[in-house]
């Protein structure tokens, strides 16, 4: 050990590497167990882990955004042979690494980023197989949220323990900025011998009077459910059904209430990977492919091809009555009615319905003013405010507008063009009846008669 | 080579036997206005195709001159190009559009097309016969009015020419008989699809406004303040007046140019 730590600093002398005793512990974890396998470090910084991980595994593959200290990092490695550095934005470009059995991370440490991390990291993960993630600066004192708050997102993920802490304790003054408010580093697995599916999440739900959810439109909602249904068992996924309002419709709006999603799934006791929260009027295709193996982790939507002077109406008003006149991206708005989450988005769930609750009465005001929808706009401020990591997928995954495209009619083109199907703002409806005919009719065409 | 310059390739040739339909051509003048100011804004070399190489224009409509003949005609006219922006004279561009060539990763770049899929979907089954029934993937059909390239697509370019050529007369039984779905789009989407070309479709639909009426691009915000913009100019980069009558053109570009020409000085 001593000549692995050969001229390696401490973090009292450089407060950009690992303290001494995080070095030891991790030596003294991983022994000679790893000598065969191959470590992913996220972060290089200086090297000086790296040069340690070089000791400990067959192969060290190193990935930093900032030239210079890449370079720095390789002067400091220059007499290892076992490094592979890396040029790389590891937050916008795709984990596309094989064989790797431990992660070191210590890169950007605010949370969001944190568990982009460690859901790619995740991914790397060979079915029935374990990896060991290793984290710096789970106690390190910011003011915003990091490491600690990102690990403890995974506390009710049976498949996600922290095996062992090390470095300076609770309290070190290691960190000249400030004193650590826990344990230094943390070392975790994750075993993907338990496997989650995937699930689809459909809110299915009576109400009263001429809204989305009302009985005459929801009558045919049973044809989506049943398109759905056939496809999860096509792809290995589960369909949730909500058919419960969480809170009254009068003291939050139905689509405000899919929020709970992650509230409504752990209250159900249903584990999950990937969520696929959908609306009841879209009919998917059976040879539609899994989205959910296209998310690469990230938030996914539809841009929401459509009237544009009804988005743009609706990004104008919101902007100006609620968001401090802050504008988005709007050819990233995507429609409400298609959103692919996971574990990650838990916290910004939190965020959406957190600011339900703080802007309820300008929003339902806003709503019944203008007519500009009610959560699809917020939904799509906030993602760009919290800095969600967005994909968009194309239009073929969620074709709303149908009309629009000309391919809504009785020779059923829109089948051969695309995926999903979403029966929305169609011109002349009366109580919903072309919505209705087209999940019948779209669901018969593929399916057959409803069973 | 130094002194390779971006360009912008601007098809505008008068074909006097649709002056009525087209009233005239005149609605060239507003797109060569915003496109001289953004190049020369941009350091962009503006380049107007306005002679066609082939004077029979049943034969070789501009449509297809301007993909077919592109390299030719600019080795001819000894432009020294480095990137190459193909774009039709029905668009106009905002003047503080982003420079678009600092975006495309020098990959072939493009924009989709899903504006009236059942003409896509159409075309694209009208054209299969002639490449030999190639499934072509619908969701990565692009838009030909707007198009980035580069010399190292130059191959792609020629051979599609020598395409053309080969089967002319098939072509313009299609495309005025048979199928009456485009001319050149939907052949050079099968073509890019058929040789594999990478097409970059990651940049922003505002650089690419079509069908503004089926967008309801036209409004403004009708409820609120006192902003009479139209949506397209307000957040559009790049738009176009296609997806609607033509004879309606000069009057609608026009009407663009009076508001906007303050901004072009």
């Amino acid at each position: 050990m001593k000549d692995i730590l050969k001229n390696i600093p401490d973090k009292r002398e450089d407060k950009n590497t690992t303290s001494l005793k995080f070095k030891k512990d991790l030596i003294s974890y991983l022994g000679d167990d790893y000598k065969d396998k191959v470590c992913l470090e996220i972060g290089t910084s200086r090297g000086y882990s790296t040069k340690i991980l070089s000791h400990l595994f067959k192969k060290v593959i190193t990935c930093e955004n900032n030239i210079d200290t890449i370079n720095f990092a390789k002067n400091v490695n220059k007499d290892r042979n076992n490094i592979e550095f890396l040029h790389k934005d590891v937050y916008n470009t795709a984990w596309d690494f094989e064989g790797v059995d431990v992660v070191f991370i210590d890169c950007n440490h605010e949370i969001s980023y944190v568990l982009s991390d460690i859901r790619n990291a995740i991914n790397l993960c060979e079915k029935n197989d374990d990896i060991l993630i290793i984290f710096d600066d789970y106690g390190l004192d910011n003011p915003w949220e990091g490491v600690k708050e990102a690990i403890a997102t995974y506390d009710d993920d049976d498949r996600f323990e922290i095996v062992r802490e090390i470095g300076e304790p609770k309290g070190s003054d290691c960190n000249p900025r400030a004193l650590l408010r826990d344990v230094e580093g943390v070392i975790c697995k994750f075993k993907s011998k338990v496997e989650y599916k995937n699930l689809v999440f459909i809110m299915d739900i009576q109400l009263d009077g001429d809204g989305r959810y009302s009985s005459n439109r929801s009558s045919h909602y049973k044809y989506s459910i049943g398109s759905w249904k056939k496809w999860c068992e096509k792809n290995n996924s589960e369909l949730f059904v909500l058919n419960d309002l969480v809170l009254p419709n009068e003291e939050m709006g139905i689509c405000w209430q899919r929020y709970y999603l992650f509230d409504i799934l752990a209250s159900n006791d249903v584990k999950y990977d990937q969520v696929l929260m959908v609306d009841a009027d879209t009919i998917v295709h059976p040879d539609c492919p899994n989205f959910f193996d296209m998310s690469n982790g990230k938030y996914v939507g539809v841009h929401n091809e459509g009237s544009y002077d009804w988005i743009f109406r609706s990004l104008e008003h919101y902007s100006k009555y609620i968001f401090g006149g802050k504008t988005i991206e709007w050819w990233k708005y995507i429609n409400g009615g298609f959103q692919i989450v996971n574990h990650n988005h838990k916290k910004f769930f939190e965020n959406v319905v957190n600011f339900y609750w703080t802007y309820n009465k300008n929003l339902i005001e806003l709503q019944n003013t203008f007519h500009t929808g009610t959560d699809q706009t917020p939904l799509n401020y906030l993602i760009h405010l919290n800095n969600v990591n967005l994909k968009l997928l194309p239009y073929e995954f969620n074709m709303c507008d149908l009309n629009r495209k000309e391919i809504l009619t009785e020779d059923m083109l829109f089948t051969k063009v695309g995926w999903v199907y979403q029966f929305n703002s169609i011109p002349n409806q009366v109580d919903h009846n072309i919505t209705n005919h087209y999940l019948e009719k779209t669901y018969k065409h593929f399916y057959g008669e409803l069973k | 080579m130094k002194n390779k310059k971006n360009v912008v390739w601007w098809p505008a040739v008068k074909n006097s036997d649709h002056n009525d339909k087209f009233g005239n051509f005149e609605y060239f003048q507003y797109s060569r206005n915003t496109w001289e100011y953004w190049c020369k804004k941009n350091d962009v070399l503006f380049v107007p195709f306005e002679v066609p190489i082939e004077k029979d224009l049943f034969r070789y409509r501009i449509n297809w001159q301007k993909v077919i003949f592109a390299f030719d005609e600019l080795k001819r006219m000894n432009i020294n190009y480095d990137q190459i922006a193909l774009v039709d004279s029905s668009f106009m561009i905002r003047w503080d559009a982003p420079n678009f060539f600092n975006m495309t990763d020098r990959r072939f770049t493009a924009w989709r097309d899903t504006d009236n899929m059942r003409w896509i979907y159409e075309s694209i089954q009208g054209y299969k016969g002639i490449f030999n029934e190639f499934k072509l993937d619908m969701s990565k059909y692009v838009n030909s009015g707007f198009i980035v390239f580069n010399e190292e697509h130059k191959d792609i370019f020629t051979s599609f020419k020598d395409f053309y050529i080969d089967n002319i007369d098939e072509f313009i039984l299609l495309q005025d008989k048979k199928v009456k779905r485009g001319n050149d789009q939907t052949p050079l989407n099968y073509w890019l699809q058929i040789n594999q070309v990478d097409i970059n479709l990651d940049l922003p639909i505002a650089f690419k406004l079509t069908h503004l009426p089926r967008k309801d691009m036209i409004n403004h915000n009708w409820q609120d303040g006192d902003d009479k913009t139209p949506f397209f100019i307000k957040y559009g980069y790049n738009f176009s007046f296609n997806g609607i009558s033509k004879d309606q053109r000069n009057t609608a570009m026009k009407q663009t140019w009076d508001m906007i020409k303050g901004n072009y000085k």
